[in-house]
């Protein structure tokens, strides 16, 4: 009895590695890092119709966040609307520049992804549109939830 | 003589210490599940919008009677469609040119009105029309516009495709 005690427990610790080596699997799997430049607190309006983007580009879409209050974020950060946009545009033209792509006319290749929050008022969305149209952008996806209450 | 083999084998063995590697896996497993944030189930509408350009306003009689017979209000290539807004940001009427179609608030069934009359509209061969201009008050909510754009994008052209080229003007500005 006293040897026994005197033993320390040695529990066997493999089933439990397992089941934790799953669950980081699972969560490897499933982990969305795009979900970082979206801001989730927004209330996107519901359309059935909406359907996924399919965009097969090289080139990241430009994301834009805008809440209630016309605050326009991107990576969670707040951001001045024409200084994010030109400088976004300016970095992309570059870019296909670099990858021996230029533009062969004035529009950019890249569609812009509008987040807007469903009280958003024209005013403010048309004034974002026509900020990312003298920069060059023309494709415009404009996103909505497929069934309410799906974020 | 077979306890002694049975020693000697014993200490022979690996004995891996599970515990630090557990510790880690624990660790990886605690950032995933704080990083963790499901995807949400979005989807968008594409629209290819071109920066606004003057058109030639051109003209036709059916365009005209299509559009209540307002002289210079329906071009041959672009339907214009007019919503106003109430105070809360709701949809008080739309227009086709001058003609109201809609009139109140955007429910079901004023959804299903609008997309009869615009299929209506489109289903006429002999005019034109490829695209849709919105003519927006300022005061109109996003959530009501995408209603509006969503039947304007289930509308077939005459060649059999869907209504992609949806533009934008301010009402306030353009009056």
């Amino acid at each position: 009895m006293s040897a026994q005690s005197s033993e320390g427990a040695d529990p066997n610790l493999t089933p439990i590695l397992d089941l934790v080596f799953q669950l980081i699997t699972f969560f490897m799997l499933v982990i969305n890092f795009k979900g970082a430049s979206m801001d989730l607190s927004l209330k996107l309006p519901v359309l059935g119709s909406a359907r996924p983007l399919t965009w097969d580009g090289k080139q990241e879409p430009l994301l834009l966040n805008i809440d209630q209050d016309g605050s326009v974020k991107a990576y969670g950060l707040t951001v001045d609307i024409e200084k994010h946009v030109e400088r976004e545009a300016r970095l992309l033209k570059l870019q296909l520049e670099s990858v021996g792509t230029p533009l062969k006319g004035t529009d950019l290749p890249v569609p812009v992804i509008i987040r807007a929050d469903r009280n958003v008022p024209f005013k403010l969305l048309n004034h974002i549109i026509d900020v990312c149209q003298k920069q060059g952008y023309v494709q415009f996806s404009l996103a909505a939830m497929t069934r309410e209450g799906g974020n | 003589m077979s306890r002694r083999r049975k020693r000697h084998r014993k200490a022979a063995s690996v004995d891996l210490n599970m515990a630090a590697m557990l510790d880690m896996a624990f660790q990886l497993l605690a950032f995933f599940i704080l990083t963790f944030r499901p995807a949400p189930v979005e989807g968008q509408l594409g629209m290819h919008m071109p920066p606004p350009i003057p058109l030639t306003n051109v003209k036709s009689n059916k365009a005209q009677e299509a559009g209540g017979g307002d002289a210079g209000l329906m071009d041959v290539e672009k339907l214009d469609l007019s919503i106003d807004s109430n105070s809360q940001g709701e949809v008080a009427q739309i227009k086709v040119g001058m003609r109201p179609i809609i009139r109140g608030r955007l429910d079901a069934s004023a959804t299903a009105s609008l997309h009869r009359q615009l299929r209506d509209i489109f289903i006429i061969q002999a005019i034109p029309f490829d695209r849709i201009q919105l003519i927006v008050d300022d005061r109109l909510h996003y959530n009501e516009l995408m209603k509006i754009i969503d039947v304007c994008t289930q509308q077939v052209l005459p060649n059999g495709k869907k209504m992609e080229r949806i533009s934008f003007i301010s009402a306030n500005r353009s009056t």
